[in-house]
């Protein structure tokens, strides 16, 4: 389909502000960034805060995931394909199309470690994908599902993976030599709905898994066959496969949940507009749930062992901080410009226009929030495990957008009235 | 193309009920004696025109999980009769002073009072007050009546 996706149209900034923002040496930039440079293709986004941002062009983005220099990203476009563009001179190329499953795929995790992408779908199936002379090949795996696969992740070794299902489940899947093929073990009780999401704790153990009968629940998903024997941690001492460790109750059926970096905290956030924070270290069976004015959000990601980053059907990132145990609200990352948010007035202002003029005139539907539909998914992009300083976003409006924290949260400092 | 391709009845069938470990959202709610809000106290404190102590009042031990309706509906319409003795102009004032908590229990009863229906006057004051909680509260609030599992 030869989709070039441009990066963004719109009003560009000046270059020389350009490279004050993506020159700074302080962090680790990955060669996607830095190609931007010459070419400055970049530009403030409509909201006034400058991010970088990509339209695919390949309709609503459900998931994405990078590679582990960052030059390729895969995206699933709410369809049976898994696309893999590649930045080339200055432009997102298509490189590879994978169209092994039937029905739209639903989750999609990179392996950086071993370079594996694992996908799954709503046909019910998982494939690992592995690069081999060029061209990636698809490797079923037995994940045991009468239900569809709804989201997937590798754990931190990249020796196993957990998917999640409609049929109330976790397959935790694993390589068997001998019979060189993907086998899984399965997680039911007391799942008693539709798993959404899952992370893995960084002990490769741990497994946290989020569903609609409105619980978060860690659970062990310790395989004996491929992990060595766990260390006791917050979390319990005894881990054997399978085991409930704790489970958490919310207002509403749970979208996203997180690890954070050291494992020790957990975060999700569900359809009740809340964030929940547990820390495991203070108490492993105490949640503490935040409720929020904006709408609910979708995915969730920790920055910092103190920070979480929240986004959803807002369409706006929003920044949180755990400070003396409490979990805090801080701000929306996507602050509405000067401009715009002077023309609130002219709204209604529009609206008398149409009226007097009895004129179906084009309203403007715009959001002002960068994103123009729900964020999908966020992933860390640059920075360190435990200091990210770059995180991408992608929504259903079919963009993918690049957040510098750093400087979104400077812009948000020097614009105190717009926040 | 075989023959009983025309017979789709086997598609009506609810496969999920055949399953043995289907799951009722509903076995959570726990029929607990229905409690509700004190209705004297709030009567007292309404006669006495202390509108706001009648607000809290009412809010108090609301009967989210019995399973008796008549119950829910009762609380409701107390409820809803604090909402209307409130004038237009000290709705804002008496929504700023609600707790988060009392602040979603009253958006539920908001929208369970709508649901009950009434006059025109008494929808016009819960539209008031529907208006205000979500400049207090924003749309979580609104989420959080939709999404939760124990109704009014």
């Amino acid at each position: 389909m030869g989709a070039r996706a441009r990066a963004g149209q719109g009003k560009r900034e000046d270059d020389e502000g350009l490279v004050s923002i993506l020159g700074e040496e302080a962090y680790p930039e990955g060669p996607l960034t830095l190609s931007f440079v010459p070419d400055g293709s970049t530009e403030m986004s409509s909201s006034g805060v400058p991010v970088l941002h990509w339209n695919f062009g390949i309709g609503p983005i459900t998931c994405h995931a990078w590679n582990k220099d960052r030059t390729q990203i895969a995206v699933s476009a709410s369809s049976n394909e898994i696309h893999i563009f590649e930045f080339r001179n200055g432009e997102w190329q298509s490189v590879h199309t994978l169209s092994e499953h039937d029905l739209p795929v639903t989750g999609l995790d990179w392996g950086t470690k071993t370079n594996r992408i694992v996908s799954c779908s709503q046909d019910k199936n998982a494939f690992v994908w592995t690069f081999d002379k060029n061209v990636w090949k698809p490797e079923l795996v037995l994940v045991r599902f009468n239900r569809a696969a709804t989201y997937v992740k590798w754990s931190p070794l990249e020796n196993k993976f957990a998917v999640g299902s409609g049929a109330k489940l976790v397959s935790v899947c694993y390589y068997e030599q001998e019979n060189h093929w993907w086998v899984s073990k399965q997680i039911k009780k007391p799942i008693r709905s539709t798993v959404t999401c899952l992370d893995w704790h960084p002990n490769n153990v741990l497994l946290a898994v989020g569903s609609c009968d409105f619980k978060c629940r860690v659970f062990s998903a310790y395989v004996k066959e491929v992990d060595e024997k766990p260390s006791p941690n917050p979390w319990g001492q005894k881990m054997p496969f399978g085991q409930l460790m704790s489970e958490y109750t919310v207002g509403g059926w749970v979208h996203r949940v997180a690890f954070s970096p050291s494992g020790c905290r957990l975060a999700f956030v569900s359809h009740d507009s809340s964030v929940s924070f547990v820390d495991s270290t203070v108490d492993s069976q105490k949640v503490q749930n935040l409720r929020t004015v904006h709408l609910p959000f979708t995915t969730v990601e920790w920055i910092t062992e103190n920070s979480i980053v929240a986004a959803g059907h807002d369409c706006s990132p929003v920044l949180f901080v755990v400070s003396q145990d409490i979990l805090k609200e801080v701000c929306k990352l996507d602050v509405p410009s000067a401009t715009k948010s002077s023309s609130v007035n002219s709204a209604l202002q529009l609206f008398k226009n149409i009226d007097r003029n009895n004129a179906a005139e084009k309203v403007v539907v715009a959001l002002k929030t960068l994103h123009q539909n729900r964020i999908t998914q966020i992933l860390p992009h640059s920075g360190t495990v435990g200091n990210v300083s770059k995180f991408t976003t992608c929504g259903t409006d079919g963009i993918v957008a690049l957040w510098d924290l750093k400087e979104t949260l400077e812009f948000c400092r020097n614009h105190p009235s717009l926040v | 193309m075989a023959k009983n391709m025309q017979n789709t009845s086997y598609r009506k069938l609810d496969v999920d009920a055949f399953d043995p470990e289907q799951y009722d959202e509903n076995d959570e709610t726990v029929d607990t004696p229905g409690l509700g809000p004190d209705e004297r106290a709030v009567q007292g404190f309404l006669s006495s025109n202390r509108l706001e102590d009648a607000l809290h009042a009412a809010l108090l031990s609301p009967p989210l999980k019995t399973k008796d309706q008549n119950v829910k509906d009762r609380a409701t319409q107390l409820v809803a009769k604090v909402l209307q003795s409130f004038k237009n102009a000290e709705i804002e004032q008496a929504v700023q002073k609600l707790s988060i908590d009392e602040g979603d229990i009253l958006m539920k009863y908001v929208y369970k009072a709508m649901e009950l229906g009434s006059d025109a006057a008494a929808c016009q004051s819960l539209l008031g007050w529907h208006a205000q909680l979500v400049s207090k509260f924003g749309h979580g609030a609104i989420m959080r009546v939709f999404s939760g599992r124990q109704r009014l």
